[in-house]
């Protein structure tokens, strides 16, 4: 199966060029309703989905794809500073639940399992769709609190568009960006690039480490990051459309050490990313026929070495390989019967020096000396993961859908089977519909998890998440040019076999006895509920275009079992899982001038799973203003400003690593 | 109506912005309690600065985080050690690469020394009245002052660079160190440098006795724990011969062990000292069944120093993993439960001598030792 924006897409083309007429009721949050059956989608129809409005993408094109969720969804961020790992959680899950694709490619890193947000950025997204719940089944397992959808448009029949930027502001930050795009009725070409460096140097005042405050600059946080995306796709007839992207990126950052630590030390992370596929189409009047392959490799160079270099420096270099490929066939049954099916086979390589069996600090034991092993080469780590999915979309009378799906997937011995139903309700037309699902996933252990020395437990369970929700929609048109739209969801989840890292004193594989490895266990069931709020008013004229958008969540993420008689995380909330979280935009486009402002808050998180700890709450204004001038018939110039953290708000999305204060930055977009 | 919907909104959005704001969770709870029982040192999850100190008062009401408390700030990163030095409690507080220096009264923090040079500090002994030797977790041993200006004076680099020295003891004006893997370092406490060390090379300690702290006894004499594979050996050793004058050796019953037998010691041994320095507690594996090696359960045993004699002293039923144990001076042995490591505040559950859990007090995260202070220092 293609991927499903971009197949969406093309089929909405193919869909036109037949004369007819897409029923698709896409809004900034998408609920998908229709009154004749669509091509398959993604996602279970009943489940919540929400696209970030293009405007947004717009405003944020030199930010990473962590800060734009962090302000702009109710996804909870953990970030450890920018440019630094920032992970995603949705609706009380762990980060390593959130899973992300890249048109449809399952591009979660096969090692870590947990995807890191700072190392995208927003440039190479032409559509961010949040998938929320445990309904994203048509990528393999893993999505159990939600997933990201990034995909890529190509421009049928559009002229040929260059746009360069160039972004400078607070410590010593810039972005470069470049755009080119091309399109014909028979092909289409995106070329990106993309460069960004910051010193990330800014000043805060510990008042962590000794009695006495002190005012210092952050180091350890400076970072680059360098990227370049190729798009191509073909009309190679009216029926077969081929599809093709190759996405590179590498990054080098230092890694920041909390407050409260004395920097003696350095560490510094190298990822080079490659991502890659081919798609081949195939429509027909009642049904379709796609084939795909992909291919993503991952380098980590990870180094650490000491300040006054009598300690030897350390480090390892971890890489994966992932080959995908899938089938997927799309059948109209009748008019109000759809089925889809795919089959994907997906191979993972690991080769990872951390893998091997090295820990030098353990060969003596009970007087005796082991001889200390000759340094093994990386260790190969293979993982073959079959699936197969079908889902059937059934049109029930005029105001009711109903979805299924199903997916069985073996991976590396195991077989699992998860399922995801729903129910799309239009309770009043245009306006007012309710939506409705249940579904059940799985992730499997990560590479790391099974294979990790010392440690890596290759018999850890996968985990297992059953999520119910339920979301109302509504919009209508407002006297004065009003649009408003709401939508309000309240979801209920079991997580359970949730993996941690936790010590054993039983044996590990190689080692001579028992000691204590940290070795990852299934010790959670966590059940997860809460609401999420979606209120946007929209003020159109002719000159005048102006929005107001609110995203609301409230999440209670709890342990729902005991591990032992004195266990004080019973029924705490999650770690990291804010409970209240929002964030209101307030947008303005007047003729040429346009401006947005922001404010985020992010509640109470906690650190230890018994809320003994805590980060402050905290609240982030930000602002930009632009201006367009259009300086030739067909050159375009956009100078703006933007001010991140406008009131100078100390802040911490990770105990004890301080966020940037005010800073500003200045660019401009040339457009031609 | 459409203007109804749209004073519903704005209301809703105003009392969503103003009331959509957690509440900040209670500061930790003011000092209570008067004279101070026991001081427990909690580690706390790494690289989130929730190491602390619990004061165990005599009423039985616990401060969990007295030093957060009194100074507004936390401890620091991984809290390894207490020293009392000079009149005041010396904290090695490992990945925060610092030693902070906290009146035992207050608990205000009179000073901290930072590390400029990489190191992790684990342990502190003085060597006079105004330096102090702290260990590492990896080869070198660093020299501060224990009189203000509190600082670093010297890092001493030990010939290997992974491995080195973490425990520490001070006998017969002489410095000590269980070098990991080699043998037992001897410093003279006014030459302590690198080419004045020497080896004591038959009392080698290896991986789960390193935890083991040495004991300075009353006649003193030095005992040094080393495992081996069907034994546990207490190493007596004469301070100023720097001589192993005797080995106190516990062998293992491997087969056909009987419910009672000593069938091996808990990885990572624990060992602690009465008041007068005349008894050793440490940890051993028993038998529960006379079936073998399977079932069995961590056990106290006391070894008296005069006598060389050791007997069972309490059994510690369910005890897996401790991460530390102080005996009191009423011979109640106090045991840290770190609730399987699972990031929260733990327990220190106090048995009683004849058997049996006394009571449990919920203290810091992770706590890894016990400190029963001085009379005088009681509050």
């Amino acid at each position: 199966m293609s991927v499903f924006f971009l197949a969406l897409t093309l089929t909405r083309l193919i869909a036109q060029d037949r004369g007819a007429v897409s029923l698709d009721y896409e809004l900034d949050t998408v609920f998908v309703v229709e009154k004749a059956i669509q091509p398959s989608k993604e996602v279970n129809a009943g489940a919540r989905v929400t696209a970030l409005p293009p405007e947004i993408l717009e405003a944020n094109r030199s930010r990473t794809l962590a800060e734009l969720l962090a302000e702009n969804s109710v996804i909870h961020i953990k970030s450890m500073g920018v440019g630094a790992l920032s992970t995603a959680s949705f609706r009380g899950s762990s980060n390593s639940q959130t899973q992300v694709n890249w048109n449809g490619l399952n591009i979660t890193p096969v090692m870590a399992g947990i995807f890191d947000f700072s190392q995208i950025p927003v440039f190479f997204a032409d559509k961010v769709n949040l998938h929320y719940g445990s309904n994203d089944i048509k990528s393999g397992t893993g999505a159990i609190g939600g997933s990201v959808n990034i995909s890529n448009v190509p421009v049928w029949d559009g002229e040929t568009n260059t746009k360069i930027s160039a972004e400078y502001g607070s410590y010593h930050s810039y972005t470069g960006r470049a755009l080119m795009q091309y399109g014909s009725k028979r092909s289409s070409f995106k070329s990106r690039l993309y460069h960004q460096h910051s010193d990330n140097n800014y000043s805060y005042i510990n008042k962590v480490l000794t009695n006495t405050p002190v005012k210092e600059k952050r180091t350890d946080a400076d970072y680059d990051m360098t990227g370049f995306m190729q798009e191509a796709h073909f009309r190679l007839s009216d029926k077969w459309i081929l599809a093709s992207a190759v996405w590179y990126q590498e990054g080098t950052r230092m890694l920041p050490q909390p407050l409260g630590v004395m920097m003696t030390s350095h560490e510094r992370q190298k990822e080079i990313n490659l991502r890659a596929y081919a798609g081949l189409n195939y429509y027909q009047e009642k049904s379709e026929l796609s084939f795909k392959t992909g291919y993503i490799y991952y380098k980590m160079k990870y180094d650490k070495w000491h300040k006054d270099n009598y300690f030897d420096p350390e480090g390892n270099v971890n890489a994966s390989k992932t080959w995908v490929m899938s089938g997927d066939y799309s059948l109209q049954f009748s008019k109000n019967i759809r089925m889809n099916s795919s089959i994907t086979y997906q191979h993972d390589i690991a080769n990872a020096e951390s893998y091997r069996l090295i820990d030098s600090t353990k060969y003596f034991i009970d007087s005796v000396q082991y001889p200390y092993p000759t340094l093994q080469p990386p260790v190969l780590r293979f993982r073959d993961v079959v699936s197969w999915q079908t889902a059937l979309r059934w049109q029930i009378g005029q105001r009711l859908l109903a979805d299924g799906r199903y997916m069985l997937e073996h991976n590396n011995g195991r077989t699992v089977s998860v399922y995801s139903i729903g129910l799309v309700a239009e309770l009043l037309p245009q306006k007012l519909y309710l939506r409705g699902s249940n579904s059940y996933n799985y992730r499997f252990p990560s590479l790391n998890e099974l294979y990790w020395r010392p440690g890596g437990n290759p018999d850890v369970l996968p985990e297992q998440g059953n999520s119910f929700d339920a979301t109302l929609s509504f919009k209508t048109d407002l006297p004065f040019n009003l649009t408003f739209n709401m939508e309000l969801a309240a979801y209920y989840m079991l997580i359970d076999n949730w993996i941690l890292w936790l010590p054993t004193d039983k044996p590990s594989e190689g080692y001579y006895q028992n000691q204590w490895l940290w070795t990852p266990q299934n010790k959670r069931d966590v059940r997860s509920r809460g609401g999420e709020a979606f209120l946007k008013l929209i003020y159109a004229n002719d000159q005048l275009k102006s929005a107001v958008t609110f995203n609301y969540s409230y999440t209670s993420s709890s342990t729902r079992k005991k591990q032992h008689v004195d266990d004080g995380s019973f029924m705490k909330q999650i770690p990291y899982v804010p409970r209240q979280k929002w964030n209101i935009l307030f947008s303005l486009d007047y003729e040429k001038f346009f401006m947005n402002f922001q404010a985020a808050y992010v509640g109470v998180r906690y650190i230890t799973t018994d809320q003994s700890y805590y980060t402050t709450p905290y609240t982030i204004c930000n602002l930009r203003l632009g201006y367009t001038f259009a300086l030739k018939e067909k050159v375009i110039l956009q100078p703006q400003l933007r001010a991140d953290n406008l009131f100078d708000t100390y802040y911490e999305s990770t105990k004890y690593y301080p966020m940037p204060l005010r800073n500003l930055l200045a660019s401009v977009v040339i457009d031609f | 109506m459409h203007k109804n919907i749209l004073y519903l909104l704005s209301s809703f959005l105003l009392i969503a912005v103003l009331i959509a704001c957690d509440k900040v969770p209670d500061d930790l709870p003011a000092p209570i309690g008067e004279g101070v029982r026991a001081i427990v040192v909690n580690e706390g999850l790494f690289t989130t600065n929730t190491a602390a100190l619990s004061l165990i008062y005599t009423n039985g009401n616990v401060d969990w985080g007295i030093f957060q408390t009194v100074n507004n700030r936390p401890l620091g990163d991984v809290a390894q050690s207490l020293t009392y030095i000079n009149g005041y409690y010396f904290l090695a507080i490992n990945n925060s690469k610092k030693i902070e220096i906290v009146d035992p009264k207050t608990f205000t923090s009179v000073g901290t020394i930072l590390y400029e040079e990489a190191g992790s500090p684990r342990f502190i002994a003085p060597i006079n009245d105004s330096v102090a030797v702290v260990s590492d977790l990896r080869g070198q041993l660093v020299k501060i002052r224990t009189k203000p200006p509190y600082k670093t004076i010297e890092y001493l680099k030990l010939p290997t660079k992974q491995t080195g020295i973490e425990k520490l003891a001070v006998a017969g004006n002489k410095l000590f160190g269980v070098y990991f893997s080699k043998g037992l370092a001897v410093f003279d406490c006014d030459r302590v440098t690198i080419n004045d060390m020497r080896y004591i090379p038959d009392v080698k300690v290896g991986e789960n006795s390193k935890t083991a702290k040495m004991i300075t006894d009353a006649n003193g004499k030095l005992w040094v724990m080393t495992s081996e594979q069907d034994q546990l050996v207490w190493n007596c050793i004469d301070p100023a011969t720097e001589k192993v004058e005797r080995k106190v050796e516990i062998p293992y019953i491997k087969e056909d062990a009987k419910s009672g037998d000593i069938v091996g010691m808990p990885n990572y041994n624990r060992v602690d000292v009465n008041p007068t320095r005349t008894k050793i507690y440490f940890n051993l594996m028993r038998a529960t069944q006379d079936s073998g090696e399977q079932d069995k359960m961590q056990a106290v045993y006391r070894l008296d120093v005069n006598t060389h004699q050791y007997e069972p002293y309490l059994d510690l039923p369910g005890v897996e993993m401790m991460y530390g144990m102080g005996v009191s001076p009423d011979g109640e042995v106090w045991i840290c439960d770190c609730l399987d490591y699972s990031a929260q505040r733990g327990y220190v559950r106090v048995y009683r001598p004849q058997g049996g859990i006394a009571t449990s007090y919920r203290v810091g995260v992770y706590p890894r030792m016990v400190y029963f202070p001085n009379e005088e220092l009681k509050r």
